[in-house]
Parts: C-alpha cells; structure tokens; sequence
C-alpha cells in the first residue's frame, strides 16, 4: 500500500507515504484524517521516507489537511523528506505553514 | 727660449687651467673664489721667483737676450688671457644656453605631467560610471525608474513564487471540489438507497393489489368493481416501479458524470513541480552571479583606485622634482659674477705684469703690492653681488621655495 494509516495512543495520526505522493492517493489520505470525529483535536505526522515524488495536488492535500485541521492552531509534522521534495516545500513556503524535516 | 718659458711656468698655467675647469664644472660651486685666489698667488708667487731669477740671469745674460725674454713673457700672458676671456665667454653662454635648454624640457616636462594627471582623473572617472553601468547601479529605464541586474531577478523570483502559490492554490481548491463532489456522490448512494426503499413499496404494493384482486374473483359477482380497483393499484405499482428504474438510471447517468468531472479536475490540481524546482534553481545560480559580479566590480573598482591614487602621487612628486629647474637657474646665475670677477683679476694681474719691467726688483715689489691690493678691491666689490644660491642639493628635501 503506498499509504498506510495509525492512530497512536497519544491520538497522533500517523500517516505513512510511500512511491508517489499524487492524486491517485487523495481518497486514502482523506479517509485517514475523516476516520476520526474531531481532525483540529488530533496532531498529525506524515512520514515522507519511502515518497520519491510529490505534485501539486499532494501540497493541495496537505493544505486542506492543514485547513481541516485547525488552520493557524494545526499541529502538522512532516518527516523523511528527500532533497527533492524538500526543495518543493521550500519553493511554495511550506516550511511557514508545517513542521518540515 | 719659449719653450723654456713653458718649462718654467707649467705649475702656474696648469693650476689655472685646472682652476678653470673647476670652476667651469661647478664642483667648486660656493667656493669659486679659493681656486682663484690660489691661481693668482700661485702666479704671484712665480712671478716673483721668476723675476729674481731673471735678475740673477741677467747678471749673465746680455740685455739683448732680456729685451727679447720679456717681450715673449708678455706675449704668453697676453696669449693666456686671450684665452682666459675667450673660455669665460664660452662658460657664459653655454650656461646661457644650459638654462635655457633645462627651462624648455622642464616647461614641456611640466605639461605633460599635468596633462597625465587630467586624463588619469577623466579615466578613473570613466572607469567608475562603466562600473555603475555594467552592475546597473544607476541604469533606468524609460520610466524613470531605477533598475538592476539583481531588482529584475529578484522580481524572477518573487515571479516564480507567485506562480507556485498561484498552483498551490489551485490544487488546493480542485482537491477541495474533488471532496465536494465525493460527498456529492455520497448523498447519491443515499438517493439510491431510498429508491430501494421506493422499489420495496412498490412491489409491496403490487403484492397487496394481486391479494386484492385474488379476493373480487373470489366475491364473484359483487366482488367486480374492486377487482377494477386492484388492476388500478397494480398499474400504478408497476408505473412507481418503472419512475424508480428511470430515477436510478438518471443518478447514476450523474454520478458518473461527476466521476469524470472528479477525474478532469484530479488532473488540474496534479501539476508537475519539477520545473518550478529547475527554475528556482536557475534563479539562484543567476543570484549568486550577480554578487559574485558586484564583489569582483567592488574589488576592480578598489585596485582601480589604488592605482588612480598611485598615479595621482607620483604625478604630485615628478612635478615636485621638476623644481630642480629654479635651483640649476640660481645656481647658473649664481655663477656669472664668479665668472665676470675671476676674468676681471685675471686681466688686471696680466695687464698689470705686462707694464712690469722684471728686472727692477722694487717696480717688481710696487707691482705685488698693488696686484695684493687689486684682489682686495676686485673680492670686495664683487663680494655683495654674491648671493647665496638655494643650498638644497637633493629634491627630497623639505618644501622647494618658489621664485
């Protein structure tokens, strides 16, 4: 599965990608942060280290995540990324809005 | 007999003649008068010598022989001041010339330098607005407004990120519409439920009007009009069944075309990223270009300066050093009346020896003390007409007083 989704004890939803981030993993992501009743109480952590690629619709995602969860007050973090797609965050200021490592 | 003249006076002919050069040469310069003042007693002193000598000779010699002895003697001096004059006009006017030849150069000298110095200034300056031009420093456009290299890539790069926040946003809000669409769907699969519902009714409904009908054939005759009644409720089961079919067919006609909708505008929000990335990169490279360019430009422009300055300096000195030219002038002038009084002991001392007859030991003595008196006169007069040339002997020295 290129994305596998757990929730942790602390109420972390932990969102692994992997292969390519686009839009043929929209209806898996969203379902990963609808399957829980309230997405602005929980943080998240996506886990980029098996993703070799991210298009626009994958920024689009992760900024209706972020919208969906809390806005200014989500608590989103972003790990594992390779230089490339770290690139990308940093051309389109994503390192304002998550946690990017 | 000259040439036995010559034997006896060489000591006295070769210190003025070594005088002379001295003086010509100006190694003596200041001090002119020491060299003369040796000739003349050296001459004095042979002269003397000379004369009793001659006394003694004549004790020997015949008056004839002395007649003739004198006449050459006196014709020797007359040779030697002929020369003496001769030499000092000559000293004259080579210094003349000298002067004149050193106050052209120096003159030309001067101009060039000056002229050296201008153009250095107009070069530095041409340096400095090529400089501006080159790293746009000071360049505008049509508008008036001010521009650079750095401004246009700077607007690149804010260009490139609106472009980027423009895709973003578009990607955010087709996945937005993506989501709505699906809830769209969702309520469809709702629908689709309910016609369910509406379908279960029906056949229900059919049953119930068979059952019904089943019963008025059974009632017979009095059971006819309500068998017309479950036909009716029987069409109208089957007329329910068959809008339940064409509502179905029509939402899923729907939901699949909000499928191909949801797919059109997955492919708008999926943009490729990677030629954002490549030209962010050549933004940066071309960034970096330009300081690279600014700090090579700043560097230039500093040795430039350097240089410009150096120049400027040694300009300042070479026309400082062509002051030398007031000090050869004083130092030329200074030697004129040096020049003016040697010749004019010179002449007295000769004219005065000529009228001597050496072989009266007192007409002898009167002429000494009266020559000793004529270099008293002669330094004398001559002594206020002296002044003292600029004593700097290297351009180095201290501040050059102008004139």
């Amino acid at each position: 599965m290129p994305l596998n989704t757990n929730v942790d004890g602390n109420g972390t939803i932990n969102i692994d990608i992997s292969g390519r981030f686009d839009f043929n993993l929209y209806q898996d992501f969203r379902d990963a942060y609808k399957q829980v009743d309230n997405p602005a109480a929980a943080s998240y952590n996506i886990n980029m280290s098996g993703a070799d690629y991210m298009d626009s619709s994958a920024l689009g995602m992760l900024l209706l995540l972020r919208e969906r969860a809390g806005g200014d007050k989500a608590n989103i973090s972003i790990t594992g990324c390779n230089s490339e797609i770290k690139k990308i965050f940093s051309i389109s200021n994503f390192e304002r809005l998550f946690n990017i490592s | 007999m000259f040439r036995d003249l010559i034997k006896k006076m060489w000591v006295p002919l070769v210190v003025s003649l070594f005088a002379i050069v001295l003086h010509a040469s100006g190694i003596m310069a200041g001090y002119e008068i020491l060299p003369l003042v040796v000739t003349i007693g050296v001459w004095a002193g042979f002269t003397s010598r000379w004369a009793q000598t001659n006394v003694a000779d004549n004790e020997e010699d015949d008056s004839g022989e002395h007649v003739d002895m004198s006449a050459q003697v006196h014709q020797v001096f007359s040779e030697v001041k002929d020369v003496v004059i001769d030499d000092g006009e000559t000293i004259r006017k080579e210094l003349t010339r000298t002067k004149e030849v050193v106050h052209d150069a120096v003159g030309n000298l001067s101009n060039s330098f000056h002229g050296l110095s201008s153009m250095t200034e107009e070069l530095h300056g041409s340096m400095l607005a090529l400089i501006e031009k080159v790293s746009g420093e000071v360049g505008e456009d049509q508008s008036g407004k001010q521009i650079s290299i750095q401004d246009f890539i700077q607007e690149t790069s804010g260009v490139l990120e609106s472009f980027v926040n423009i895709m973003v946003d578009m990607s955010k809000q087709s996945i937005e519409a993506v989501e709505r669409m699906d809830e769209m769907g969702e309520q469809m699969d709702g629908i689709f439920a309910l016609l369910v519902d509406v379908k279960t009714i029906a056949d229900q409904t059919n049953l119930l009007a068979l059952n019904a009908a089943i019963e008025a054939a059974r009632a017979g005759e009095a059971g006819r009009g309500f068998a017309v009644v479950a036909d009716e409720v029987r069409k109208l089961s089957h007329h329910s069944t068959k809008f339940n079919e064409e509502i179905r067919a029509r939402i899923e006609g729907a939901k699949s075309s909000i499928e191909n909708a949801r797919g059109l505008i997955g492919a708008v929000a999926s943009k490729d990223l990677n030629i954002a990335i490549s030209a962010k990169g050549s933004v940066d490279i071309m960034l970096e270009g330009v300081r690279d360019m600014n700090e090579n430009i700043s560097t230039s422009l500093g040795q430039v300066s350097v240089v410009a300055d150096k120049i400027h300096e040694d300009v300042g000195v070479a026309v400082r050093a062509l002051q030398f030219e007031d000090i050869v002038r004083q130092t030329i002038d200074y030697t004129f009346p040096h020049i003016d009084r040697m010749e004019e002991l010179f002449t007295n001392c000769v004219d005065s020896l000529s009228n001597t007859d050496e072989a009266d030991p007192k007409q002898l003595t009167d002429r000494l003390q009266e020559l000793r008196g004529c270099v008293v006169t002669v330094r004398d007069k001559w002594e206020p007409l002296f002044h003292k040339p600029v004593e700097q002997a290297s351009m180095d020295e201290g501040d050059v007083e102008l004139f």
